[in-house]
């Protein structure tokens, strides 16, 4: 069976929507897409590491589903990624379990329901990379099932990833109608060795709920974390995120946002910072199909040493999505002259009742702010360095209202960098 | 008694164009005196403003720039501002993420290291001088700079003379963009910081101010020198009759803009 | 109020009966339908080129046989080449008056406008019919002046040595798949040279007709603009409709070298039976300006991105771009910068249309070098959709490798406001009018960029006289 037959039955088994990342065809008219290359593994996770994944499920349909996605896992080779420099992967030794520690209410995504399932089998994409997400489903070992009641306004939740693994992570959000949630999801890094994490999270914010989503990524310097995040939005939701991706070898952080519900809003915000030979390849995706939908993606960052930062935003607007309205706003600073950043801002619209655009900058620290800034007697390195910083205050701050440790954290970790 | 800031013959050039800009200015400046710089626009009194702290926007040339009898020629400028050197920006700069408050104390650990006040002494400082200058109290919230209206900024620049205490203040074009209202709030406070040790070099493209900062002399600065000295009462003659009538009395061309 | 669904999309579209006149003219000479050796040989053979360029047609054949298709951009896997003529050699010798011409052939450039347009405005014209050029000719003064204009194949013949280290220079036939067939099958073009310091007072203008169903139309230009010299070079393009499906696939290398300054403006009106891939490209040494006006009307499927290399320090460029994509029109165009020294600088505005079911995409790639320290860059795309079953979209790729740069991108789409119309029509314009104009106003950049005539010709263009049916 092909791959493209192969995606094709599991779609029919599963009545599934999936979402593709780029979509490109009009009419009778299609254009041409990029295919991205595979490279078949030397040594594949196999049964035995599918099996050992099993081991921690006890719910059948969750079983079922995830044999599903072994199938599909097998006919994928890992991409060949051009921008990130990943040539194929070779995955770690497996391990059927890895640690996290939580604050709040949240199940284990063995205790998700049939509310739970039936939103894994109606929502599929293709992540960051098809093998990726696929590899984080069949392989999962840990996860996490947040359903909240109708009305309800929970505590904030906090994940704790703990690196001491590869780290595959399979989990649904399900928030019911009028309910609120705000879930942190922190990772660190050991700092020892390569440390690899890819996941799967689906979320659905039912009619006029609220998501509040923060993703700190606090990746060391050999540390792979691919974290694919797909979100439907409902009537009249909303959802804010914010993105921290801070180093990594190669961070490729892809949300997407789907809009189904007519008033639904949605807002992104990621904060990057690269050093050394990082590669923090990002995709925000946001694709309105209903109307007087709102999303805004707002990237800001800053790129040093002989790291990358590849920064996509996409809109795309469908026919149907009248008066949506859809803005996205990408800002790399350039600290170092070996630094490399790329913006590919992608506005595709079928709609014309719509308010739409883009702006991508590049630049770097301008000699007049400096020269102010030494005017009040700053050196040339602390105004630079404070000038930097300054990108990031706004997420610091804003971190504060879960507690002073997790927004110190952050700041430490940029001041150290910077 | 050694000037506090002296001029000697100075040239400078624009370093991207390679054009003079300032083609041999002289001026000495004692403490407790205010100098008044005026010329037409586009004369490049600005310019000198930056030459005197430093912008490597500008080479100079030729001449001296000697501050307490020591050339700072030599010094960036941030040392220049550790010296005691203080502009005021005719557009001060936005930067986003920096609180004026932080900002302010930064600034102040900076030119001030000996300084042994504490947070405390110095916020209240702060707080006392939005006061003074009507700024809003959310002022010292707000990034540097950011989202102020032309009226904000320029006092901003001021309530950052008074909290830097400064020796040499150039205000450059201080007084445009400003209401009736924020004029004289603003000249008050210059009147206010003011002290016997400190000079002041007020740029202004017009005499009103002056009516407020009384200048101990004026000097009017055309195309990149100072063609004639005198005192308050020049200022008033250049109202009447306007910048070109005095170049056609000295037999010079400027342009005005 | 009437909404935007009530636009009578007839009188938006343009206005293609004026362009679509068929003529009956005989054939000296013709290929057969395809591409193989035996083709390229025997239009090498009927052209008697020297050695080089029968191998490097020979060579770009190879390449195309083994290429696979470009990975982005318009669907052609249904062009099929073996169906396109490569070479009609219409049965005329190059004139250098009209009255040389013969008689159909001359009729189909009066009806365009050209020999009128020659006498009051330009400062030379090159026109080809089909594969060939059949008039080409330059005011006496730009000749003594040392401006060589020439068809490009007696250019080959003429200025071997010149030709040779110019062509294909800028655009190797391994650029592409479509570079590729270039090479092989290439016929026609203009060869341009301008001394240096010559400054070339009125515009020079290459018309191209194509004029039989399922042929392929390859002309070669070159524009070579020594130091601190400066020329303006117009390129305007028509065929009649046909069931068949033609091609272009021109090439443009522009050699700008220090201090020197071009302009080239296109006004492509293919008929909706084209597949237009062309290959535009400027290579610009220090101080150079490189300034490209692009109109993309006409044809059914389009890809053609002007391509500015800044490769001397304070080399700059400016692209003003106007895409039109009407019904069942794929418009793939765009931008390519790329600035490898210091203090270089570019500026494109880039703008599209789309109507009645049409799709335009703007495809933009801005990269600034490792060397480009205080690079400025500046990229604005603004597209308008005047119904809603058109597409528009803009996918720029923007790549920055040095730290002293300043680059900007920015891009809208959207309509017609109701706000804009209700105000027009409160100075009293009729609705039609009212949207005429802001459409009008819309392409205005790219138009004042075109000379006095032509802006005239794009007005008529897009028929903007929407007088009727709205009321």
């Amino acid at each position: 069976m092909t791959i493209t037959t192969k995606l094709q039955y599991e779609v029919e088994k599963l009545d599934t929507i999936f979402e593709k990342t780029i979509d490109m065809k009009h009419n009778n008219l299609k254009a041409v897409e990029w295919q991205v290359p595979q490279i078949q593994a030397k040594k594949d996770y196999e049964d035995f590491e599918f099996q050992s994944s099993l081991e921690h499920i006890s719910n059948d349909y969750l079983k079922i589903y995830k044999g599903y996605r072994y199938e599909a896992y097998k006919s994928w080779g890992f991409p060949k990624w051009k921008r990130a420099k990943l040539d194929g992967y070779e995955p770690e030794k497996y391990v059927s379990f890895v640690p996290t520690s939580v604050k709040g209410k949240i199940k284990g995504i063995n205790g998700i329901d049939e509310d739970g399932i039936e939103i894994l089998a109606k929502y599929d994409f293709e992540g960051a990379h098809r093998k990726f997400l696929l590899m984080a489903e069949a392989f999962s070992n840990t996860g996490f099932y947040l359903k909240t009641e109708e009305g309800e306004s929970s505590e904030p939740i906090i994940i704790n990833y703990y690196w001491k693994a590869p780290i595959y992570e399979l989990s649904v959000y399900n928030l019911r109608p009028f309910s609120k949630a705000t879930v942190i999801r922190v990772l660190r890094s050991n700092n020892q060795g390569k440390g690899f994490r890819t996941t799967s999270n689906r979320i659905v914010v039912h009619k006029n709920a609220y998501l509040e989503l923060i993703n700190i990524n606090l990746n060391g310097n050999d540390d792979i974390n691919i974290d694919n995040i797909f979100i439907e939005l409902e009537e009249n939701s909303r959802v804010e995120v914010t993105d921290i991706q801070i180093r990594g070898k190669i961070s490729a952080p892809h949300i997407f946002f789907r809009f189904s519900g007519k008033g639904a809003t949605a807002s992104v915000n990621p904060y990057f910072l690269a050093t050394d030979d990082n590669i923090i390849d990002m995709l925000y995706l946001m694709r309105f199909y209903a109307p007087k939908t709102t999303g805004s993606i707002n990237g800001k960052g800053l790129i040093k040493d002989n790291s990358k930062a590849v920064f996509r935003g996409f809109l795309d607007l469908k026919r149907g999505a009248k008066d949506a309205n859809a803005s996205e706003s990408g800002y790399t600073l350039t600290l170092s002259e070996k630094a490399k950043a790329e913006a590919i801002p992608s506005l595709t619209v079928d709609e014309n009742e719509v308010t739409a655009s883009h702006a991508a900058s590049i630049s770097t620290i301008e000699s007049e702010k400096l020269y102010y800034l030494m005017t009040r007697g700053f050196s040339l390195e602390d105004a630079k360095k404070l000038i930097a910083y300054g990108i990031f205050e706004p997420v610091v701050n804003e971190l504060n209202k879960f507690g002073e440790d997790i927004s110190q954290e952050v700041q430490n970790v940029v001041f150290q960098q910077i | 008694m050694t000037a506090l800031l002296e001029i000697r013959d100075l040239r400078a050039e624009v370093v991207e164009e390679g054009v003079e800009i300032l083609k041999g200015v002289n001026l000495t400046i004692n403490k407790g005196e205010i100098h008044a710089l005026m010329g037409p626009n586009g004369s490049g009194k600005s310019t000198l403003a930056h030459v005197i702290m430093g912008n490597t926007k500008y080479r100079v040339t030729s001449g001296d720039i000697l501050f307490e009898g020591q050339s700072i020629l030599n010094l960036s400028t941030d040392e220049r501002a550790r010296l005691g050197l203080f502009l005021s920006f005719q557009t001060p700069e936005e930067i986003e993420g920096i609180k004026m408050r932080q900002f302010l104390i930064n600034s102040y650990r900076n030119i001030h290291p000996e300084d042994q006040r504490t947070l405390l002494d110095l916020n209240k400082l702060m707080t006392e001088l939005t006061k003074k200058l009507d700024l809003n109290q959310d002022f010292l919230e707000r990034y540097i700079n950011t989202g102020f209206s032309g009226g904000e900024k320029k006092k901003s620049e001021i309530l950052q003379m008074g909290f830097l205490k400064p020796r040499l203040c150039i205000l450059d074009e201080i007084d445009s963009g400003l209401d009736i209202d924020a004029l004289r709030i603003v000249s008050e406070s210059i009147n206010n910081f003011k002290n016997d040790e400190m000079g002041i070099l007020l740029i202004t493209h017009y005499q009103r101010i002056l009516n407020y900062v009384v200048p101990d002399y004026v000097h009017v600065y055309i195309d990149g020198r100072i063609v004639i000295t005198g005192e308050k009462e020049l200022a008033e003659k250049i109202e009447k009759i306007g910048y070109s009538t005095i170049e056609k009395e000295l037999g010079l061309k400027i342009n005005e803009e | 109020m009437a909404t935007d669904k009530e636009i009578n999309i007839e009188d938006l579209l343009i206005d293609q009966s004026k362009f679509d006149f068929k003529s009956q003219v005989k054939y000296a000479y013709k290929t057969i339908p395809g591409l193989n050796k035996q083709i390229v040989e025997a239009i090498s053979e009927q052209k008697q080129e020297p050695k080089w360029m029968r191998e490097l047609r020979l060579k770009s054949l190879e390449i195309f046989e083994t290429w696979r298709d470009p990975r982005f951009g318009v669907d052609i896997s249904d062009l099929d080449v073996s169906k396109i003529v490569a070479y009609i050699k219409p049965d005329a010798k190059k004139a250098t008056s009209w009255e040389e011409v013969p008689q159909e052939i001359k009729e189909t450039f009066d009806k365009l406008g050209i020999p009128e347009a020659e006498k009051k405005a330009l400062a030379g014209v090159g026109a080809q019919y089909d594969s060939e050029i059949v008039y080409q000719n330059i005011k006496k003064e730009m000749e003594k002046l040392g401006v060589i204009f020439l068809d490009m194949e007696s250019a080959v013949r003429e200025y071997p040595d010149l030709v040779k280290e110019f062509f294909m220079k800028a655009i190797p036939p391994t650029d592409h798949k479509y570079a590729a067939f270039h090479g092989a099958v290439w016929s026609g073009g203009t060869f341009l040279y301008v001394p240096k310091g010559v400054k070339v007072p009125l515009p020079l203008q290459a018309y191209f007709r194509m004029n039989n169903p399922g042929m392929g139309q390859m002309e070669h230009t070159i524009i070579i603009a020594d130091e601190g010299s400066e020329v303006v070079f117009i390129e305007g393009c028509s065929a009649p409709l046909y069931e068949a499906t033609n091609l272009h696939a021109g090439a443009v290398e522009i050699y700008v070298k220090k201090g020197a300054r071009v302009k080239y403006a296109t006004i492509q009106n293919w008929s909706k039976n084209t597949y237009n891939l062309n290959t535009k490209r400027a290579l610009v040494d220090e101080d150079g300006i490189m300034e490209w006006v692009s109109g993309s009307m006409g044809s059914q499927k389009s890809m053609i991105y002007p391509a500015s290399i800044l490769r001397g320090k304070g080399a700059k460029t400016e692209t003003i771009a106007v895409t039109y994509a009407g019904p069942n029109q794929h418009m793939d165009t765009g931008s390519k910068v790329f600035m490898l020294a210091p203090y270089t600088s570019a500026i494109v505005d880039a703008r599209s249309i789309s109507i009645g079911g049409g799709w335009a995409f703007y495809r933009g790639w801005l990269r600034v070098g490792e060397k480009a320290k205080g690079a400025k860059a500046s990229v604005s795309c603004q597209a308008l959709m005047l119904d809603n079953f058109s597409k528009s979209d803009t996918v720029p790729i923007i790549e920055v490798y040095t730290d002293d740069a300043d680059i900007g991108h920015e891009a809208r789409i959207g309509r017609i406001r109701e706000e804009q119309i209700y105000y027009l029509m409160s100075r009293g314009l009729k609705e039609s009018e009212a949207k005429a104009l802001i459409v009008r106003g819309f392409v205005e950049p790219f138009a004042k960029e075109l000379p006095l005539e032509y802006a005239i010709e794009l007005n008529r263009l897009i028929n903007l006289e929407i007088e009727s049916s709205i009321g």
